[in-house]
C-alpha cells in the first residue's frame, strides 16, 4: 500500500513540475524581449527542477540517489540566480537601444 | 506487483516524451533568438530539462551512479553561461574601440 | 523505452541537419551542444554512465566553450556586423 503511495504522490509532483516547465516554454515564446524571457528560465531553473526532483525522491524512496538529486537542486538553487544575473548585466551592458524596450531611470 | 512497475513505466515513458518535445521547442527558441542573451537563455533552459529526463531515466532504470550526469550537467550549463557572457563582453568592447578609431580616425 | 529512444534519434538526425544549414556560427555552435545533449541522454538509455557522463563534460563542456572562445578570435560573433558588411557590398 505504502508503494502505491509514494509512487501517486511522487507523480502528482512530478506532473506539476512538468506543467511548469510547459508555463516556463509558453513564457519563452510569449515575451518578445530577453529579460522578460529570462524571467521564466529562472522560474523552470529554481522551482520547476526542484518539485519535479522533489517528486523522483518521493518516488525513489529514502537512499543514496535520493541524497544526490537534494545535492542537484542545492546546487542548482545556488547557481541559477548567479547565470541569470550574469545574462542581464551581458544584456544591459550590449544592447545600445535599451531605451526603446523599457524606461531606464537615470541615476 | 508488476501492476505497480507496468503503472511506474508508462508514467516515466509519457513524463519523458513530453519533456522530449519541450526540448525540441526549447532548440527552437535557441535558434530563433535574435540575440545573444537569448540563446544563452535557452540553452539553459535546455539544460534543465535535460536534467530532469536524466533523473527520471535515473528512477526508471534503478541504477544509482546515472544521478551523477546531472550533477555535471548543472556544472556545465552554468559553467557555458559564464564563459559565453565573457567572451561576448570581451568582443562587444573590442568592436566598440574598433568603431571609436573608425569614427575619429 | 524504445519509442523514447527512436524520438531521440529522431531528434539527433535533425540537430545534424541543422548545423549545417544555419548561417550564423553561434547558432550552429549552439545546435551542436544540443547535439552531445541528446547523445549523452541516449547513453543514459544504453545504460552505459561513464560515456554519458564524458560526453556531457565534453561535447557540450569543453568543445563548445572552446568554440565560444574561437568565435571570439575570429571576431565572428557579432551577426549585426555580418548584416552591415552584407549592405555595404549590396551598395
Amino acid at each position: 500500500m505504502a508503494e502505491w503511495l509514494c509512487l501517486i504522490g511522487g507523480t502528482l509532483f512530478l506532473l506539476t513540475g512538468i506543467v511548469i516547465f510547459a508555463i516556463e516554454l509558453y513564457g519563452a515564446y510569449h515575451y518578445h524581449y530577453v529579460l522578460n524571457r529570462m524571467h521564466m528560465a529562472a522560474f523552470g531553473d529554481t522551482f520547476g527542477i526542484g518539485v519535479s526532483l522533489l517528486g523522483l525522491m518521493i518516488i525513489n524512496g529514502v537512499n543514496f540517489t535520493s541524497l544526490k538529486m537534494l545535492l542537484v537542486i542545492l546546487f542548482l538553487w545556488c547557481a541559477s540566480p548567479v547565470s541569470s544575473h550574469l545574462i542581464a548585466r551581458l544584456e544591459v551592458a550590449t544592447n545600445e537601444e535599451l531605451e526603446t524596450h523599457m524606461e531606464v531611470e537615470q541615476e | 506487483m508488476d501492476a505497480l512497475t507496468e503503472v511506474r513505466n508508462v508514467i516515466f515513458e509519457t513524463a519523458l516524451i513530453i519533456l522530449a518535445v519541450m526540448l525540441m521547442l526549447c532548440l527552437l527558441r535557441a535558434v530563433l533568438g535574435p540575440r545573444v542573451a537569448d540563446r544563452i537563455v535557452a540553452v539553459n533552459m535546455m539544460g534543465t530539462m535535460v536534467m530532469v529526463m536524466i533523473a527520471i531515466l535515473t528512477v526508471k532504470m534503478g541504477e544509482g551512479y546515472l544521478v551523477d550526469i546531472c550533477l555535471i550537467y548543472a556544472m556545465v550549463s552554468f559553467l557555458a553561461v559564464i564563459v559565453i557572457t565573457k567572451v561576448y563582453m570581451g568582443a562587444y568592447r573590442e568592436r566598440k574601440e574598433k568603431k571609436r578609431e573608425d569614427g575619429n580616425g | 523505452m524504445n519509442v523514447f529512444a527512436y524520438l531521440l534519434m529522431g531528434f539527433l538526425v535533425l540537430c545534424a541537419i541543422a548545423v549545417s544549414l544555419s548561417r550564423n556560427l553561434l547558432n550552429s555552435i549552439l545546435i551542436y551542444m544540443s547535439f552531445s545533449l541528446i547523445m549523452s541522454m541516449i547513453w543514459v538509455i544504453l545504460e552505459s554512465p561513464d560515456l554519458a557522463i564524458t560526453e556531457a563534460a565534453v561535447g557540450a563542456g569543453v568543445t563548445s566553450i572552446l568554440f565560444f572562445v574561437t568565435l571570439k578570435k575570429i571576431h565572428a560573433i557579432d551577426e549585426r556586423e555580418k548584416r552591415r558588411k552584407h549592405e555595404q557590398k549590396k551598395e
